[in-house]
């Protein structure tokens, strides 16, 4: 399903990340292993220009790390990124700069993203300063300025510290900041988590109306299902680092395959039912040790003996891709 | 003694800051049945949590409950001493918080911590005490109890500190359940056990649930009744069911239509509550939520609402309640 005939921004093939995680003076003296954290475990997905498409998962899933890599921030272990017809895989710091101007991100924590020591409109001038996609300070004040009023704050406005503004209005900073070199591309880490509800529709709609307006295209990280069904046209579900169901909305939320996806539809609080059905047992298994068979092999309730053997590969099924041995394989 | 486990009646905290006297509470009243479940429901600000914590006497300086009643089991608890409220606490009514890594002790194991709590309200002997504990943590589905009692805080996922925390409320059996954003921190499929979880408890136990919580949806599923807060007062409160599907309160209308569904039609843009929740140093005259109302009118600026009944069991605090309780957009039954 993922190809360059469609006109990808953005394709990442076998994306593989992990960390080590530090021992302790103890566990150096004992002579333990260094223990790997597998965060991303092989995750294929491609993203058109235009386009929104969410990765969602619960805590420690590997979503943001995927993000992350996928952006350079963080290098990746194996895999392929190609970025506007750009292999950026193996990029040098150097040589990523050009392209980071056109990738941007916005951040969950609106608190923890401002420099609470600078003011709105450096916040906002500072990349534009520096990837020089302003002539100079003139230009930078203009474009401020105008990214502004996009975001809905008033030319006096442009002067305030991040203190004085509410977390839905440090968001709206936030993204006027990721607007700032003219992006293609944005990353927006939960960037409504951390907001009251009548304010997250503010910001969910003015995201939309964004890439209406530049033709952005949006890598959505969430965990919140309602919200990522509002803003995305295709989404990937992610368990343990793997992707075990991706596909368009429709299908995914008309018809879930995976028993995961299933189980974290039914588990999401609507206002729409009276009770929730019964919820799934268990916690997330640790990745440091990951299953020989299907990461979602230890809760899930309908797990065959297979399951725990071999690990099922993405599949096309009815029209998304499912790693599930419920679904096709011989 | 009345038919009510719980009567709060113009319950009011102020905070006297530098900068002036903030009405976090500001004349709150709701009633509480035994075995009922309500929903405190309202974005940040609205004063939910400072209301959970006066009912339990725990408001600090600058902070105090200018006025009001608290009457449970027919006492009012505002007039009681500290020493008094230190034995209602724990035992009569506790509380359950957002981060379980907060309000559990790092330094003790979780045996120790509900021991604490058992000695502390009720007459077993240690050895009871213990086996006591090994079987309040079956109750809330830890597995190997007797093995877990051991262990640490950090020991423990985050749901399974949660399942701790609720272990050690029940501990004393109380008559009445605080739970401030439970599940606020954890992830949606852990989020459907603890809920699963406490909503079993409080029927088995017999217990009484205030669930303070922004997340209406949550409270949709699990509460019986819902008092909607804004700027410190409670502008509607009905039946669950009824107050989901036929708001009266413009703001609850918006609260619910700005929520995104999990199925059914999906509008191109998300209807959106304008403007900001004031500042609680600055609130507006009349109706604090006229500024955000669409239905305002020159009476909203000038004159606050009062409490009044507008259907059995629904009452509303607007000059305007939306006509006839209309059908929260794109949420057909």
């Amino acid at each position: 399903m993922a190809g360059s005939g469609r006109n990808a921004l953005l394709e990442v093939t076998d994306l593989v990340q992990s960390f080590s995680q530090p021992r302790g003076i103890l566990d150096r003296l004992a002579g333990r292993p260094v223990k790997t954290v597998h965060a991303v475990n092989g995750v294929s997905f491609d993203i058109l220009r235009g386009e929104v498409f969410s990765l969602v998962g619960e805590s420690g899933c590997g979503k943001s790390t995927t993000a992350r890599t996928v952006v350079r921030l963080l290098e990746p272990k194996a895999g392929r990124i190609v970025f506007d017809g750009e292999d950026i895989t193996a990029y040098s710091p150097s040589r990523m700069m050009p392209v980071r101007k056109k990738m941007q991100m916005i951040f969950q924590d609106p608190y923890a993203s401002l420099n609470p020591r600078q003011r709105i409109k450096d916040i906002i001038m500072e990349p534009m300063l520096f990837h020089r996609t302003v002539s100079g300070k003139e230009e930078a004040e203009s474009r401020m300025l105008s990214l502004l009023d996009i975001v809905g704050f008033r030319p006096e406005q442009a002067d305030r510290y991040p203190h004085q503004f509410s977390g839905g209005q440090r968001q709206r900073i936030g993204i006027a900041r990721a607007l700032a070199t003219n992006p293609s591309f944005i990353v927006a880490d939960e960037p409504v988590s951390a907001l009251d509800v009548s304010i997250q529709a503010q910001v969910l709609n003015l995201m939309m109306d964004l890439r209406d307006e530049f033709g952005l295209s949006y890598l959505f990280i969430a965990h919140d299902l309602s919200v990522v069904r509002h803003v995305t046209e295709r989404l990937g579900i992610m368990y343990l680092g793997f992707i075990v169901e991706k596909g368009d909305r429709d299908s995914i939320f008309g018809r879930p395959l995976h028993p995961y996806t299933e189980a974290l539809l039914a588990a999401a609080p609507t206002l729409d039912r009276e009770k929730a059905a019964a919820p799934l047992q268990g916690d997330v298994p640790s990745p440091i040790t990951l299953p020989p068979g299907c990461p979602f092999a230890g809760r899930c309730p309908r797990k065959m003996e297979v399951c725990d053997a071999r690990r099922p590969s993405l599949l096309p099924v009815e029209g998304r891709m499912v790693a599930c041995h419920l679904y096709g394989e011989e | 003694m009345s038919e009510y486990l719980l009567e709060v009646r113009n319950l009011q905290t102020r905070f006297e800051l530098f900068r002036g006297t903030v009405k976090a509470v500001d004349g709150v009243d709701f009633t509480l049945r035994e075995g009922e479940i309500l929903g405190l429901v309202g974005e940040s600000g609205g004063g939910k949590s400072v209301t959970g914590f006066s009912l339990l006497g725990l408001i600090d300086p600058p902070g105090r409950i200018a006025a009001g009643e608290v009457i449970f089991r027919g006492e009012n608890l505002l007039e009681k001493s500290e020493e008094e409220m230190r034995r209602i606490r724990g035992k009569e009514i506790s509380m359950i918080f957002q981060d379980p890594m907060t309000s559990l002790n790092p330094l003790h194991s979780i045996g120790r911590q509900i021991g604490e709590m058992l000695a502390l309200h009720t007459p077993l002997s240690p050895a009871d005490r213990r086996k006591r504990s090994i079987e309040l943590l079956r109750e809330v589905g830890i597995p190997n109890p007797e093995d877990r009692l051991e262990n640490y805080p950090h020991q423990f996922s985050g749901g399974m500190r949660q399942r701790v925390v609720i272990a050690i409320a029940l501990a004393a059996n109380p008559k009445l359940i605080i739970a401030d954003e439970p599940t606020t921190a954890l992830d949606v499929t852990v989020q459907a056990q603890i809920l699963a979880l406490m909503e079993n408890l409080v029927k088995r136990f017999g217990s009484a649930l205030i669930l303070i919580t922004h997340d209406l949806a949550v409270v949709s599923e699990m509460t019986h009744r819902v008092a909607v807060m804004y700027c410190g007062r409670v502008v509607e409160e009905g039946p669950t069911r009824e107050l989901v599907r036929h708001p009266f309160h413009p703001y609850t209308k918006g609260l619910l239509e700005s929520i995104p569904r999990l199925s059914g039609e999906r509008s191109r843009r998300l209807p959106q509550i304008p403007g900001m929740v004031p500042s609680l140093f600055d609130l507006p005259p009349g109706c604090s939520f006229a500024p955000r109302c669409g239905y305002a009118t020159d009476l909203c600026r000038k004159e606050a609402p009062s409490m009044r009944s507008v259907a059995p069991g629904r009452t509303v605090s607007c000059h305007n309640p939306v006509q006839g309780g209309e059908e929260a957009e794109g949420h057909g039954r």
